[in-house]
Order: structure tokens, then C-alpha cells, then sequence
């Protein structure tokens, strides 16, 4: 043991050794240059790090709300929600030569060419506002498991299962109830603050638009982490999404239907309600679109046809204004009543024209209805009694009913872009064009021509009132609001607007004169006419350009053609249906709009529906 | 073999303990890394191997083994099978079960190469006999490594260097060498740069700018520098990495080995690794200065370069101080061949050791 403490030599005097000092010394300096290196990144820069760390691992999910139901009356869906498959590309993971090769897988699977798919993403990668592309929507289900079966070569790409709306009545209840469709980049800057997502979807039109609130539900979120291929690993939090509220409507879908069907290539818009409480039972415009389409997105040429389509599918006209012809009468005749400027027996001798000053005023009836009263008139439509009703009025008094009755200003209703239509008078004469009003203006605004324009839900919410006795109802449609649960939150009855202003006795002498035009011998409206039950209607034939000489409307071409319109109530004894049909450019009331109220009124009343 | 006390006079347990501290860090390490899976297992396997190694080569005389003709003929064996791993153009060599990686073991044999014929030179500094024997055989394996594998055959050569440095390579030749080295880089530079393999230049690119290559080249860098950063000073606690966990560490059982240890360790656990390295090499240091027999000596030296060398390109290249370079952390990182040549250099210092104060 002694050897261990054998004394060493002078380490000087060994070169090796002074060489290993040395190398030592500078072992420990590089070990302390690390040292200080990780201190550095460690303690200096941790938390700096740390947050890098943490923002890169976790990712907030937006799990999407499905939208509230639609129903109606009998509890059809309207609208609903059907689960439907979005694929989404990770532009982080999917790029460069890597990124070529998952697309081209992908493009193998969809059928769909590699250079078309890598164009539509590019496309998409630069309007996309999201951290992920939305590359393509409503995938098949075999594909779907195509894809799913092979994650693991496809890096950055994923499927995520999406509520879609689904509107199972289409392009029939397209305009009533609306449509939604992905929310762009604009829109997103605007709500952005309110939780708006860019997937989000928002209501467009109709419905789905005016309700948009209630609709929607409340994003859940999910927050997760991922590692470096995007892959989730963990759920770290979760809040999950809050179904929107349900919207039980007073409409039916069967009405909605039929009334569709029954315009068939027509263009217009039939409105129904209940006379006696104000609620909505039809409310359809035509043509429609199918609201699916908008999901799944217009190419150039299907948008292009639809913009340009003479019959203005993307026009709800049920709420559009438009001169409403000779069923304006009416209200000409109430004022005249309530006025007293006329009695009801009173005969007036149609010669087929009225002359004032030096115009003459054409009867439709070039050769004369010959002498008229108040109901003949009515029956007959004759314009020449009303010109000179209209004139005894005066146009002030005139315009003051058309108010009283509604027309001139939203139904209040609250549909999205209803028309207020007009009632013009003097002062409005004189503010627009800044000249006075010619009393040859008064004629034409008694027979519903002229500036004066209602839309198809105002003149069903003033013959509503009508025919009930003269209250006036604001048009409803939303019965019920409740929630997933089934819990009703809200319900709604009918919202009394006031009276008409006329006396009981004048609006039976309107409800008589009504009923002849649909039954007399020489109605307007004989095509209306039900076997069984006593319809009362009025037709009216809306001139869409002036013109010298009385011309057969289906001579004309289709953009000059009269409006055709048509409104009837059912029964007259005791009424429960007010129907108003408008079919634009539809040639004569009487021939083009009555007989598919008669059609609907048949059906309605013996209760035989298209079985589809 | 009968248990005699005699065999433990003299042995360096602190050179033991270190690195059986190290040896169950690369456990915990490889636990977490591969989240107890098969690599974790066979990591044991090679851990417990190398354990055998290091014993048996800790209890034999190491002046015995490495006879002249045993280490000559090792290295014969070693040059051929490199030389077919050349023309198969692969790093691996595949035998029944199991591969290995001859290039690491080339490390080891270049060490006794160089030292046998350090200690065999008579008189001291370095003189051009000795140079040009070590330079004719070890340089063919520094070529022959660096071949299929650039970086292991950076480190023969930088191991080959530091025994130039410790036979004595003049002080001024090291200067001019150094002078010549960055003058034929200023004057050649653009050449060789265009000699260099892409992923060779992206490595030097994403060294100098790591962010400009984030998604790529860079990657590796700034993830490193994320995990290591974000372990702050107590880490992340072990298994808990968020980098490692979620995959964002590539490489990480092996050349980022030390990141996933710096985040889930923090500063402390990670000073430690680094103090325990220093502690290691500079023990070796110290042996190989006491030590009075010539091929011990450096032989000792040899094996504190590997490791100097191995750690300071790993953990640099980790911390952003050098670029990054396919060097296994030794004990850390996983890898059979790299823990049995590891493990058999230890056992052969402390086989070294014992003779420290002998002078037989």
C-alpha cells in the first residue's frame, strides 16, 4: 500500500503534463461557455421560450352550433340539419414538393385532376381567412373513408364533420325561408368581435336572415393540443356548442307546395292568410332557386343565368311593389262611400271611355259596360265608373284611405327587404317632380294606376280586413319559439292594427260586389268560382307600359306584359282563407291569376293535395 | 475468479459514479423521449451489455489486450468492413438481430491506434516519423468513415488532431495551420461550398439564420431552441415535454437527446448533465496526468477527447453555439454502438486507474 503515496515528479518538468494542464484549462472554459450558453436560453430567455412553446402545442377548435329548426304549421321541417363532411387542408403542413404530393393523393380520391385541385387551393389558401382551407364541402361518405383510412400519408389534412343546412321543401319555400351561406372576409372583419368564426355560416335572405339571431346557436370551443403534424393529441378544455332556437311557423308547407306547383313556369307570388287573426299561410314567390345551391356554390355560368333570368329568381315578389290594377278599386269605392259622394244604387253610363278636359280615359272594355252601379261595377271591373268615383273623390281623400288601409308602408310583418309601395299625392308630386298634381292623375290612381304601387302582402292584409269586419291585422308567421329542448320560449298570437276606416255597411256592400265579380254572369273573376263554397274576389290587370291602343298582353313581349293579379276570399259566408295571387307579366287578372286561385281554393276545400 | 481487494486499489470511483449518474440520466431520458417504448427496451439491453463491457474491461489487464497484434489486427478488420460499408454505401452494418455502426467503434480503435504508436516513440515531442505513422493509419479511417458518414468522420478527425496536439504539434504550426485553414476558406471557400451536399449547405445556413429556414431547414434549430429554452429553471418535470411529447423534436432519442433532457430537467437538471461531463473528462484528464505508463496515458487522453469532442458538438449544436451535427451525446443519446464504445472506453480508464500509483 505504500506505493499510493509515491511523490510524483515535478509536473513541469513533463512536458505531457503542462500539455494536459493547458488542454484541461481549456475543457473547463468551452464546458463554461456552455454553461452560460444555456443559462442564457434557459433562465434569460425561458419565458420566452415557454410561450412559444405553449402557442405552438395548443389550438383552439371552433366546434360549430347547428342551427335552430324551421317548422311549420303541422311540425314539417322547413329547414333543418343534415351532417356533412368538409375537408380542410393545413397550408402550414401542406406546401412545397411534400405538399404536392398529398394534394395529388388527395386529387386521386376526389376524381379529381391534380393541377385543377392544386389551382383551387391556391385559390382558397389566399382568400382563406382561417388557419385552415376549406377545400372541398359535402364530401361522399366513400370518400370520406377513403381518406380517413389513409391519415397518416396525408399530413395537414382533415375531415371534419360540419351541420349543413337542409331545406327539404327547396326551391318552393326558397323565398320565405331564405338561405344561408358561408360568411366572406368582409363580413368577418364587421363581426368578427361578436364570435364570429370564418366557417361560420349566416343567414341571407328570408327566414334565415330576419331570425338570424335566434337561429344560430352559440360556438362551442375545444381546445387542444397537437403535435408537430397537427395531429390532436389531447383535449385540454372543452365547451361545448348551444343548438340555436327552433322556429315553429304559422305556415303551411303543403300551401307553400301547391301554391309553388301552381305557377308553374309563371313568375309571381301567391300570398294566404287567415282573415280572421292576421297569420300567414302561404308566402311564396316564384320562380325559386334551390337554397342548396348556395352551399355548394354557383360556377360563372349558373350565377350568370341566374342574374340574368327575366323572372328575377333571387326577387321575393311577394313583397315587392307593383301597380295593383283594378283591385285598387276597392279602396277607390270605400272612400267614395265613406264620403258619401256617391250612393251605392247610383247608374253611371259607360260608354267605354271617360273624357277629361281633352283626354280621354279608356274603359277596358273598349264598347261600354252600359249603365253600372256600385256592385256591377265591382263585378265588372269597369273603369270608366271609378274614373269618375275617383275624380268626385279627389286624390287627397283617396290617398288618405289608401293609408288608413295599409298600403304605402311596410306590412310590419318584418320580413327582410319588404317594399313600402306608394300612395302619391299632391305633396309628393310636388316634392319629386317639383310640379303640381294633374287631375288626370286622380283617374288613374282610382283604377290602381298611375305612381300608386302595394305589394301582394299588403293587399292580403287589407282584404283580410275586409272580409272580417274591418279590423286590420299585422301579418304574422312566427307562432312559437323554443329550444332544443322543446321548451317554448316565446309565442305569438295576432297584432291588431286598428280599423279600417269605413263603416260596417260599406265594407258589405265591398264583400257583395266581391262576391259578384266571381259569381255574377259577367264577373271578372268567374274563374274562381267554386261549386260548393262562395268565393268572393277581384281581379286586376296591371298596365307595365302605356300604350295608345288596347293590345292583347300575350301579343306583347314577355317585359311588356300586364301584372296579372288576383285576390279572393273563402268562404264569403264566413270567411277563414284570403288568397292573393300575382303572376307578373301574366297577361289579364281574369285569365291568367283567377283560375289558380280557383285551382288552390278547389284543393284547399276538399282537402286534395298533389301527393307530393 | 476469485474476489481479491487488490483489483480495486487505486480504482477512480469518482470516474465510476459520474457515470453511472450519466447512465441513468440516458435511462430516464430514453424513458421519456420514446414514452416507454421498444426503443426505451433495447436502450436497457445496450445499457446493460455495456455494463458487462465496461466491468470486464475495468478487471482485465488493458495492457495485455491491447497488444500490438490484437489492436493491428482489429484495426485490418475494422478497415475492411468499412471499406465494404463504402462500396454498399451505407452507415449500418446488418447482422443476424441486430445492426451496428462500425464507425463508432472505429472511434475507439483509433484511440488505441494512436496511442500505441504515441508510446512507442522514443523521444518526446513530435517528430515526422511519428507523424506520418499516425497520420498513414489513422487517416484512412477518417476517410473511409467520413465516406458514408461525414460528421462520425469529423470526429476521427478531430480526435486524430488532438493527439497531434498532445504528441506535440508545435505551437506555431497550430497557428500557421489555423492562418492557412481560413486563407485556402476565404480563397476556396466558393469551390468547396459548391462541393458540399444540399443538406450539407442547408445545415451551415440554417446555423447562421434559423428563422429564415423555420419550416425547414431551420426547423431542427429553432425547436431545439424552443424545447431547451422553454424547460426554463426547474423544467417541465419528467415526461411532461411538451416539445418531445408532441413530436415537434425531431431526432429527438438521438441527436436532440439532450433537448428533450434541458426541457423536462430545466436549468438545474441540465447544468447538472453538463458539470457531470465536465467532472468526467476532466477526471480522465487528471488520470491520464498521473498516470506513469505511456500507453495508459494516452489512452486516457484519447477517451477525454471523444467524449470533449462528442459532447461539445452535441450540446453546442443544441444550444445554437455551432451548427448542427449527427453527433451522439454519450450516454444520453440512444444508440447500441455508441453506448457499448462508450461504455467499454469508461471501463478501460478505469482499468487505467488502478495502475495510477503503480509503476509496474
Amino acid at each position: 500500500m505504500s506505493l499510493r503515496y509515491q511523490k510524483l515528479p515535478d509536473p513541469d518538468k513533463d512536458p505531457l503534463e503542462r500539455r494536459l494542464r493547458f488542454i484541461s484549462f481549456v475543457v473547463a472554459l468551452v464546458f463554461a461557455g456552455l454553461l452560460l450558453k444555456l443559462f442564457f436560453l434557459q433562465i434569460v430567455k425561458g419565458p420566452y421560450y415557454r410561450e412559444l412553446a405553449e402557442k405552438r402545442s395548443l389550438r383552439v377548435i371552433s366546434l360549430p352550433a347547428p342551427r335552430g329548426n324551421i317548422y311549420d304549421r303541422r311540425g314539417l321541417l322547413l329547414a333543418g340539419n343534415t351532417p356533412s363532411f368538409a375537408l380542410f387542408v393545413d397550408p402550414r403542413l401542406v406546401r412545397g414538393e411534400k405538399g404536392d404530393a398529398v394534394l395529388r393523393r388527395l386529387a386521386e380520391m376526389l376524381g379529381e385532376d391534380f393541377p385543377s385541385l392544386k389551382q383551387r387551393y391556391l385559390i382558397a389558401r389566399r382568400k382563406s381567412v382561417a388557419d385552415q382551407v376549406l377545400l372541398v364541402e359535402d364530401l361522399d361518405r366513400d370518400v370520406v373513408a377513403q381518406i380517413e383510412a389513409r391519415r397518416y400519408f396525408l399530413p395537414g389534412v382533415e375531415i371534419k364533420v360540419e351541420p349543413r343546412r337542409f331545406y327539404p321543401l327547396g326551391e318552393a319555400a326558397f323565398h320565405l325561408v331564405g338561405y344561408v351561406s358561408r360568411i366572406n372576409a368582409k363580413e368577418l372583419k364587421r363581426l368578427g368581435s361578436q364570435g364570429f368564426g370564418p366557417d361560420d355560416f349566416l343567414g341571407r335572405s328570408g327566414l334565415e336572415a330576419q331570425f338570424e339571431e335566434l337561429l344560430r346557436g352559440k360556438k362551442g370551443r375545444k381546445l387542444v393540443e397537437v403535435d408537430a403534424l397537427g395531429r390532436v393529441r389531447k383535449v385540454v378544455a372543452e365547451e361545448p356548442p348551444q343548438i340555436g332556437k327552433s322556429i315553429l311557423l304559422t305556415i303551411d308547407s303543403i300551401f307553400e307546395k301547391a301554391a309553388y306547383d301552381l305557377m308553374e313556369s309563371r313568375s309571381g307570388a301567391i300570398v294566404l292568410l287567415d282573415p280572421r287573426d292576421g297569420r300567414l299561410l302561404a308566402f311564396m314567390s316564384a320562380p325559386g332557386i334551390d337554397p342548396h345551391q348556395f352551399l355548394k356554390g354557383f360556377s360563372f355560368e349558373e350565377w350568370k343565368k341566374v342574374i340574368n333570368d327575366v323572372k328575377h329568381p333571387l326577387l321575393n315578389k311577394a313583397v315587392l311593389a307593383y301597380h295593383p290594377g283594378s283591385t285598387f278599386k276597392l279602396v277607390t269605392a270605400m272612400a267614395a262611400l265613406e264620403k258619401g259622394v256617391i250612393s251605392p244604387a247610383k247608374e253611371i253610363f259607360c260608354p267605354g271611355f271617360y273624357r277629361l278636359g281633352r283626354r280621354i280615359f279608356r274603359c277596358w272594355r273598349s264598347w261600354g259596360h252600359g249603365k253600372v252601379d256600385l256592385i256591377k261595377a265591382i263585378e265588372v271591373s269597369c273603369d270608366t265608373y271609378f274614373y269618375q268615383v275617383g275624380e268626385l273623390v279627389g286624390i287627397d281623400t283617396l290617398s288618405k284611405f289608401a293609408r288608413a288601409c295599409g298600403f304605402g308602408r311596410p306590412t310590419g310583418l318584418g320580413f327582410p327587404g319588404e317594399k313600402a309601395g306608394l300612395v302619391p299625392d299632391r305633396a309628393w308630386k310636388l316634392k319629386v317632380f317639383k310640379v303640381p298634381w294633374q287631375k288626370g292623375e286622380t283617374l288613374n290612381v282610382a283604377i290602381g294606376q298611375g305612381a300608386l304601387t302595394v305589394t301582394p302582402l299588403q293587399l292580403a292584409k287589407f282584404l283580410a280586413a275586409v272580409v272580417n269586419g274591418g279590423q286590420l291585422h299585422t301579418p304574422w308567421y312566427v307562432y312559437q319559439v323554443f329550444d332544443p329542448y322543446g321548451e317554448i320560449l316565446e309565442e305569438f298570437g295576432p297584432r291588431p292594427e286598428g280599423s279600417l276606416p269605413a263603416r260596417r255597411r260599406t265594407l258589405r256592400l265591398l264583400r257583395k260586389g266581391l262576391v259578384a265579380a266571381v259569381n255574377g254572369k259577367e264577373g271578372t273573376g268567374r274563374a274562381a268560382k267554386l261549386e260548393k263554397i262562395l268565393v268572393g274576389g277581384k281581379t286586376g290587370t296591371a298596365q307595365v307600359v302605356g300604350m295608345k291602343k288596347r293590345v292583347k298582353s300575350e301579343k306583347l313581349p314577355y317585359l311588356k306584359r300586364d301584372h296579372a293579379w288576383f285576390m279572393a276570399y273563402a268562404p264569403a259566408t264566413k270567411p277563414e282563407i284570403v288568397m292573393v295571387v300575382f303572376v307578373e307579366h301574366g297577361g289579364h287578372g281574369g285569365s291568367a291569376a283567377a283560375p289558380l286561385a280557383g285551382k288552390f281554393l278547389k284543393m284547399y276545400f276538399e282537402g286534395k293535395w298533389p301527393s307530393s | 475468479m476469485a474476489f481479491e481487494l487488490k483489483k480495486f486499489a487505486g480504482i477512480s470511483w469518482s470516474i465510476f459514479f459520474v457515470t453511472m449518474f450519466l447512465v441513468v440520466a440516458g435511462v430516464l431520458n430514453q424513458a421519456s423521449a420514446s414514452m416507454g417504448g421498444l426503443l426505451f427496451k433495447k436502450q436497457l439491453l445496450w445499457f446493460a451489455l455495456g455494463g458487462v463491457l465496461l466491468l470486464s474491461f475495468a478487471f482485465l489487464d488493458y495492457q495485455k489486450i491491447l497488444s500490438p497484434k490484437v489492436v493491428f489486427g482489429g484495426y485490418a478488420l475494422l478497415v475492411l468492413v468499412l471499406a465494404f460499408l463504402v462500396v454498399k454505401h451505407t452507415r449500418w452494418l446488418r447482422l443476424p438481430g441486430f445492426s451496428i455502426q462500425p464507425s463508432e467503434f472505429a472511434k475507439l480503435f483509433l484511440i488505441c491506434l494512436s496511442a500505441l504508436i504515441l508510446c512507442r516513440s522514443e523521444d518526446e515531442g513530435l517528430n515526422w516519423k511519428v507523424f506520418l505513422n499516425l497520420s498513414v493509419f489513422t487517416l484512412p479511417l477518417v476517410i473511409l468513415v467520413a465516406a458514408t458518414d461525414l460528421d462520425q468522420g469529423g470526429m476521427l478527425f478531430l480526435i486524430y488532431f488532438s493527439f497531434l496536439i498532445i504528441a506535440g504539434l508545435p505551437r506555431r504550426l497550430v497557428i500557421a495551420g489555423a492562418l492557412l485553414a481560413v486563407g485556402g476558406a476565404l480563397i476556396l471557400g466558393p469551390y468547396l461550398w459548391s462541393l458540399l451536399k444540399p443538406y450539407q449547405r442547408a445545415r451551415v445556413e440554417a446555423f447562421l439564420n434559423p428563422e429564415a429556414f423555420a419550416l425547414d431547414r431551420g426547423y431542427q434549430i429553432i425547436q431545439a431552441l424552443i424545447a431547451v429554452g422553454s424547460g426554463g429553471l426547474k423544467g417541465l418535470g419528467f415526461k411532461e415535454g411538451l416539445s418531445s411529447r408532441l413530436n415537434y423534436l425531431p431526432e429527438k432519442h438521438t441527436d436532440l437527446a439532450f433537448a428533450v433532457w434541458a426541457e423536462e430537467w430545466g436549468f438545474i437538471g441540465a447544468s447538472l448533465v453538463i458539470l457531470a461531463y465536465f467532472f468526467l473528462i476532466y477526471q480522465i484528464l487528471r488520470i491520464a496526468a498521473q498516470v506513469r505508463e505511456p500507453l495508459g496515458r494516452y489512452l486516457c487522453y484519447g477517451v477525454a477527447a471523444m467524449f470533449f469532442w462528442e459532447v461539445f458538438i452535441n450540446i453546442g449544436g443544441i444550444l445554437h453555439l455551432l451548427p448542427v451535427a449527427s453527433v451522439p451525446l454519450p450516454f444520453l443519446s440512444y444508440g447500441g454502438s455508441s453506448v457499448l464504445v462508450n461504455m467499454a472506453a469508461i471501463g478501460l480508464v478505469l482499468s487505467i486507474s488502478r495502475r495510477r500509483y503503480s509503476f509496474r
